[in-house]
């Protein structure tokens, strides 16, 4: 039987590392700014932000929809510079240097830090990326050092591992009561741009999946999802947790058939795979008959322990375990992919600004009519009284 | 059996079963023995201490009883109030964060692996006959106990031995998983992975009806439930309930509801009412009994079996209602010609019903664009701002997540105000606010956290006090005669007290070199030569003879000069 005892893992121990590397500072000065970023890196990521500033129309995120977007960064910018603000007290503006050489020098290192921040934001998510890229005979050696010896070498191990910072946030927004009913759903970006508008599973592969820098429930049917680069590929997946157990009719009936009087579900092996009787065309799987009790005039209960007749578990699971595993049924996915992954922006290099702007015009729409259409759509919105 | 450790996370979309995870205490009571020697002397003093100590302290562990944490519970299966329900064969389920709970409490004493809890099924017309207290006290299980609020299920004892499983199946029906959180939601504190779960023994499989679940706990219950030799298997297709006789079965309704109105039952009605001193209790109590007198229900008649409750939900099948037709529903917009109008919404599945017509586009579905109405292509919003002289003008907003990819263009310093982060549209001459509401977003949610105030303006402080530091630091360096002994690297790593007694040192020896060279050469004409040390003749120094060197540089006369020379000016800036 495989029971399971308590103990930390390998994977605690790291994330264990990544928050101490920023909470152990040299003197005062230095806790105070780690603090200070702190705060700020998860201001980048979105939290506290109100919701009608991300969606500032409704018709943006209907009901039942899913919508994709690209991370402003110039925005997030501006949104640290006026969380900075806050510090401004007198000439010398929010970092108080007075010289403005070194202002800047500690405004770009302000920024680089939130760059690498925003990644490790969550150590144990971090922690469990970077454990799937070590090998595993890495870890048995650090497994046996000390607590200080580990420490420097899970230092070593972190940064060996490479990962793109600052580079494009992507994400998307999803409206369903799925968010509500199926809590722990499991969602993986990949950037697999090769394998687009094939149907393949190739894409789907550990290689290409981007870091998850955000995932949460923003209220109870609304989630928000942040990867780290631009995928071409996003799977979304049932909650393994919460995945169907339950059984099949034999072929040929369902359960409004009469006439059902045993159910039967797929037999798997130690490793879950289903057993194959005829591996030809067309492919047969072994199957366990389950009976179903009498007396309470529907058929709906069934006989637990019929699931434990299986063979060539020995040493494996033996009990709950065991039923589950025979009850799997395989969970439901849904893919996305991208159409294009390059979008062009439109430009327009014959433009200029009539006054300084630090803008990046190159995002604004130049087309004169869209906004007179825009103008009208409000209009006919407000006159209308309805969306 | 073996309690091995819990292993790493497996692979991203795989699942890995516990047949049960157990708590590393198991419920019961322990002793802790603390021993502690003592040396009974040290050097030759005797301690007079006990040689050995010894204590013991006693602490019982206990599972929570009574109820659940609600917030323990990760996921229930079907969904709580879902009114459509597909009846796929599945099994409910109820899935907990907390990884232990099923066998943190112990209900028999042979069977320690046996979960403490069983999820029972019912259908309406079952829950019909029995009643369900939302407010009891435990009293009413457990009269020894102390009162404590708690959900009481009265279930006769007859349809109990009919749908629960049995003791032998109990222990099947609880188990534990892992998974890879790695792609996953965070659920509250809880991120390792690790469930939980209950699974029912029984699957919905009437259309279009209400059912109840139940999570009961099986402590004092367990022999309630039935035996394996009292069970019967259907063998051959089962009569449907079409075919039954309808007098029969108005009969057994009949009798049933004769059977609620027994004393027992209306006392308890009564009693729970007062408890809660609610109508709605009351109400419930009622329209028990008249549904009893009308509803025609199977016959469960004789004693009834009190069951705790620990978690209740209830929901209706239907015919889709699952992950599978959910995430089918989501809705793309269909792009349109004309941008002032707004696409039709519909799955992909929808689209894809529609004839095969000129290329409808609807992919990929972004936030903001000009699929939607109001909003341009790159996800600008024409909306109005009332500026400081009063007049309302219109202007541009975006958020920050956006249909189009941007260049991220760093700034060499913060805007330092939001009139500092306002752009404009070239071409219309609109006002573009995203940066300066970005900006007061910033600063607003700054300001309402008094911890980042406190420690934006520790670090200032703290900053401006380094920095002066440092100033003073490179001063003393510079202006110091230590840098012909040492180089500028050499200094970097020392504390600025060292360098200033260095410097000291230094200095004095500059300020009394030539009272050194005399009294050098006075000593020179002293004979003391064999007398010095040389290496290997075994010889011992004497310091006596030194010491006239050494007064020359009085300590005294150092630690005065040393407060002289410091510019404690510096330190206050």
């Amino acid at each position: 039987m495989i029971d399971a005892n308590i103990g930390s893992s390998d994977i605690t121990i790291m994330s264990d590392f990544l928050s101490k590397k920023y909470f152990h500072f040299e003197d005062s000065e230095e806790m105070a700014w780690g603090s200070v970023v702190s705060w700020l890196s998860r201001l980048r990521l979105l939290e506290g932000v109100p919701f009608p500033y991300i969606v500032p129309s409704e018709g943006m995120l209907p009901n039942d929809s899913i919508r994709f977007f690209h991370v402003d960064r110039n925005w997030l910018d501006a949104l640290v510079d006026g969380a900075l603000s806050v510090g401004i007290i007198d000439s010398r503006g929010a970092l108080a240097a007075t010289k403005t050489e070194k202002r800047e020098e500690l405004y770009q290192k302000l920024m680089n830090e939130l760059n690498e921040r925003e990644i490790t934001a969550n150590p144990y998510r971090r922690s469990i990326a970077a454990y799937s890229k070590v090998e595993g005979l890495h870890f048995e050696q650090i497994r046996g050092l000390k607590l200080d010896a580990k420490f420097t070498a899970l230092g070593q191990l972190f940064s060996g591992i490479k990962y793109e910072m600052g580079g494009s946030i992507t994400g998307f927004l999803l409206r369903s009561s799925i968010v509500r009913d199926y809590p722990g759903i499991e969602i993986s970006a990949y950037f697999a741009p090769q394998f687009v508008k094939q149907q393949s599973e190739d894409a789907y592969h550990e290689d290409y999946l981007l870091d998850t820098l955000r995932q949460v429930r923003l209220s109870e049917t609304i989630m928000i999802c942040l990867f780290n680069g631009v995928p071409s590929h996003l799977r979304i997946k049932e909650p393994s947790e919460g995945i169907r157990l339950g059984v099949d009719t034999s072929p040929g009936q369902d359960i409004h058939s009469n006439g059902i009087w045993k159910f039967q579900a797929d037999c798997k092996d130690i490793d879950g795979n289903l057993e194959v009787i005829n591996p030809n065309h067309p492919i047969e799987y072994k199957s366990i008959p389950v009976s179903i009790r009498k007396g309470t005039n529907d058929t709906s209960v069934l006989k637990i322990s019929d699931l434990l007749t299986v063979d060539g578990w020995s040493g494996g699971l033996e009990k709950g375990g065991l039923v589950a595993t025979q009850l799997m049924q395989f969970p439901y996915q849904q893919d996305f992919q991208y159409d294009s992954v390059i979008q062009f922006v439109r430009t327009d290099p014959e433009s200029n600004a009539k006054r300084p702007s630090r803008v990046n015009s190159n995002s604004i729409v130049i087309d004169e009519s869209f906004v007179e259409n825009v103008g009208n759509e409000v209009e006919r919105k407000n006159n209308a009284g309805d969306q | 059996m073996t309690q091995e450790p819990i292993p790493q996370p497996p692979p991203i979309g795989e699942i890995r079963f516990f047949d049960s995870i157990r708590p590393p205490l198991s419920q019961g009571d322990y002793r802790m023995e603390m021993k502690q020697s003592f040396p009974e002397k040290v050097g030759i003093t005797p301690t007079g201490m006990n040689p050995s100590e010894q204590q013991y302290k006693f602490f019982t562990v206990n599972g929570s009883r009574w109820s659940i944490d609600p917030l323990t519970v990760h996921s229930r299966y079907p969904p709580k109030n879902e009114q459509n329900v597909i009846l796929d064969l599945t099994l409910p389920k109820i899935v907990f964060q907390s990884k232990t709970l099923p066998w943190e409490r112990i209900v028999n004493e042979q069977n320690k692996q046996l979960p403490w809890m069983s999820l029972l099924l019912l259908r309406e017309d079952e829950f019909n006959i029995c009643d369900y207290y939302p407010v009891a006290e435990s009293t009413e299980i457990d009269s020894s106990s102390n009162s404590v609020p708690i959900k009481l299920l009265e279930i006769p004892s007859s349809l109990l031995k009919s749908i629960a499983p049995t003791s032998s199946e109990v222990e099947l029906l609880a188990h534990g998983l892992q998974v890879n959180p790695r792609d996953k939601e965070l659920c509250g504190s809880d991120e390792d992975g690790l469930f939980s779960v209950i699974l029912s023994n029984r699957i919905p499989s009437e259309p279009n009806t209400k059912y109840h679940t139940f999570l009961v706990s099986l402590e004092d219950s367990i022999n309630e439930l039935p035996n394996e030799n009292q069970i019967q298997y259907l063998t051959s297709p089962p009569v449907r309930k079409s075919t039954m006789d309808m007098s029969a079965r108005f009969a057994g309704a009949e009798k049933a509801a004769r059977k609620s109105n027994t004393k027992p039952s209306y006392k308890k009605a009564e009693k729970a009412t007062r408890k809660s001193n609610t109508k709605l209790s009351y109400k419930k109590a009622e329209k028990n009994v008249s549904v009893k007198e009308a509803g025609p229900v199977k016959v469960h008649v004789g004693r009834k079996v009190k069951l705790l409750v620990l978690d209740y939900w209830k929901f209706k099948t239907g015919d889709g209602g699952d992950f599978e037709s959910k995430i089918k529903n989501i809705r793309f917009r269909k792009k349109e010609e004309d941008l002032s109008m707004a696409g039709d919404l519909g799955s992909v599945y929808d689209f894809a019903k529609e004839l095969e017509q000129e290329e409808s586009y609807y992919e990929p579905a972004l936030l903001g664009n000009d699929m939607d109405p109001d909003i341009s292509a790159n996800s600008y919003l024409l909306t109005d701002i009332v500026e400081d002289d009063g007049i309302t003008r219109p202007c541009l907003y975006r958020g920050p997540c956006i249909a189009v990819p941007t260049t991220h263009q760093p700034k060499q310093k913060p805007y330092e105000n939001s009139d500092d982060a306002r752009g404009i549209e070239p071409s219309t001459g609109f006002d573009v606010i995203h940066h300066s509401a970005a900006f007061e977003l910033g600063r607003l949610l700054a300001m309402s956290d008094p911890n980042f105030i406190a420690s934006m303006s520790r670090w200032r402080r703290l900053w401006n006090k380094k920095e002066a530091m440092n100033k003073y630091r490179d001063l003393t360096i510079s202006s110091s005669p230590i840098l012909k002994d040492f180089s500028k690297e050499h200094l970097a790593n020392q504390t600025i007290k060292t360098l200033l007694q260095t410097s000291v040192v230094s200095q004095a020896s500059e300020k009394y070199k030539d009272l050194v060279a005399e009294k050098v050469l006075i000593e020179d004409s002293i004979q003391f030569e064999q007398d010095i040390p040389m290496p290997g003749n075994g010889m011992e120094f004497d310091d006596s003879k030194l010491d006239n060197i050494n007064v020359v540089i009085d300590d005294n006369v150092v630690s005065t000069s040393l407060l002289n020379q410091i510019d404690y000016r510096g330190l206050d800036k």
